[in-house]
């Protein structure tokens, strides 16, 4: 769906950690207060907010909310699993593009350390019986069958994520020496063929956005390139005769496809406009599957693109240069607001040593539990002289 | 001792009288499409006239993975299990685990229905669940 006349206000995400020093409290406050500050407002300009996790309790979000201030503003919580960031923007776009409010909040947050008391357990029946690493690992059992895909394939990548995670200072991971393909294959494994240095930690973390309408941010920002959100499009599993239709198993690859499709024509742009990209690499072989899903590149592709360096930075189309869920890390609830607090970054051009030169179009992609998918396009528009 | 599945609306058990294990599903009256487990709307075309249709499992192996850890507590202890999808005949494909005597899975292989206990409970009762074994006799 189209985002008419949204743009960036301001962004900020705490590190992704361990955490186990601070609370859900501390790291959702940082968020929350960092992004009011680099948007240079107070919680009285703020009409509306949507908030969100996995795992948290009731109403947590509207407690966490009055951190920030007692405004008297609607708090809605979103959940939507590891999709829960780009979601709550979603709902916070189409609070300002509906003419609801001026400025809207989203607000995502998580530690997995610290399930709060009433937080959702998984009752142990047949759908958590198999390790949820599993069901990415089917996929790319398949695609070594079909396609040729090798470990090789995989490990490189995940270097690529590490390695590019060495120079962002909020990630999770952040290796003192050159991470190899190697390295990669020799970690333990998780579920074959993948190992644990191609998957995401979790740990905790929380990520922030400010959104406004144009006019608002050109007064707040000046002289600083306008990032809109161009589209929005999130979707869940269609009926598909050749997938799975039991339990634990996550939704076909081709949920992404449907969702890009959408976001891409509301947006008026196409996979070949897009600069730099951010996807779910919660298993790396997702990483693979989406640069063909996403038309990054052609069906088929995608290994051909690992092995070439494609999405490196100072590759054709870098993708996951902030780490990725791989190394960046990945929460979970604030995983999509970590992605556009990165395309913030990328897109006014101060990601330091992992900007990509001349950066003008960002997508990002989530995957929620397996279920549904999402796909977010954003644009600078030219550089204010 | 007696056995119970670890959900119910998903297993038949053995009734002891001949009856086989087999997974619970329903077919559309309408377009034919079979679902396990069993749902109330056809996924396929909407249609809600649905008839018992439980499966007799044999199938083949779609894809497999090896787990290296272990089950949830309470479950299966030992270290590294296997999962896999396969594609039922007759039926859907389902994810699901591979018998711990499967040695060495290969993509196409004839698998069929087994069934396995992965908790014992106080009472002594058995918590099964259905898992998918080599099909020595087609293999
Ligand atoms: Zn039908």
């Amino acid at each position: 769906m189209k985002t008419e006349n949204i743009a960036l206000l301001g962004t900020a995400m705490t590190r992704f950690a361990d955490h186990r020093d601070r609370t859900l409290f501390e790291l959702a406050t940082e968020a929350g207060l960092g992004t009011l500050t680099d948007a240079g407002i107070d919680l009285r300009d703020v009409g509306e907010a949507y908030v969100g996790s996995m795992m948290a309790p009731p109403m947590l979000g509207v407690r966490i909310l009055k951190q920030l201030g007692l405004t008297g503003l609607p708090v809605v919580t979103i959940e939507a699993a590891s999709a829960s960031g780009l979601v709550a923007l979603r709902e916070a776009s189409f609070a300002v593009s509906s003419g609801r409010c001026e400025v809207a909040l989203a607000l995502t947050y998580e530690h997995a350390m610290q399930r709060l008391p009433g937080s959702g357990g998984m009752t142990p029946g047949y759908e958590t019986l198999m390790a949820s690493p599993a069901s990415f690992a089917l996929w790319a059992s398949r695609r070594m069958h079909e396609r040729g895909t090798k470990p090789e394939h995989l490990a490189k990548l995940a270097a690529k994520n590490w390695n590019a995670a060495r120079e962002n200072p909020l990630a999770y991971h952040r290796a003192d020496h050159v991470v190899t393909p190697q390295e990669v294959l020799a970690s333990p494994s998780v579920a074959s063929p993948l190992t644990q240095m191609m998957g995401a930690p979790m740990g905790g973390g929380a990520a922030a956005v400010l959104l406004a309408s144009p006019d608002r941010v050109r007064r707040r920002r000046p002289g600083e390139p306008l990032v809109r959100v161009l589209s929005s499009s999130l979707v869940t599993e269609s009926w598909d005769p050749e997938w799975i239709a039991l339990g634990p198993a996550v939704g076909p690859p081709g949920m992404t496809a449907d969702a890009a499709r959408r976001a891409f024509e509301a947006a008026g742009v196409g996979p070949e406009d897009v600069d730099v990209a951010y996807v779910h690499d919660s298993w790396i072989n997702e990483e693979l599957e989406y640069y063909e899903q996403l038309g990054l590149c052609a069906p088929g592709e995608a290994e051909k693109l690992a092995e070439e360096g494609t999405t490196a930075l100072g590759g054709r189309i870098p993708v996951n240069v902030d780490g990725g869920l791989v190394a960046r890390g990945h929460p979970i609830g604030p995983t999509g607001l970590a992605q556009v607090h990165e395309i913030g970054l990328q897109l006014r051009g101060r990601a330091g040593r992992r900007q990509v030169e001349g950066a003008t179009t960002a997508l990002a992609q989530l995957v929620g539990g397996g279920s549904s998918a999402i796909v977010c396009l954003f644009q600078r528009d030219g550089r204010v002289a | 001792m007696a056995k119970r599945a670890i959900e119910p609306g998903l297993l038949r058990l053995p009734d002891g009288e001949g009856r086989e294990l087999r997974l619970c599903a329903n077919r559309c009256d309408g377009c034919g499409v079979v679902f396990h487990p069993p749902r109330p709307v056809c996924l396929a075309c909407h249609g809600r006239a649905m008839s018992d249709a439980p499966l007799e499992g044999a199938g083949t192996l779609y894809a497999f993975t090896r787990v290296a850890m272990a089950m949830r507590p309470g479950m299966r202890t030992e270290r590294g299990y296997w999962v896999a999808h396969v594609d039922l005949d007759g039926g859907p494909r389902v994810q699901g685990l591979l018998a711990p005597d499967v040695a060495e899975p290969r993509i196409g292989m004839r698998l069929r229905l087994g069934i396995e206990t992965v908790r014992v409970e106080e009472s002594g009762e058995e918590i099964v669940v259905h898992h998918f074994a080599a099909d020595e006799a087609r293999a």
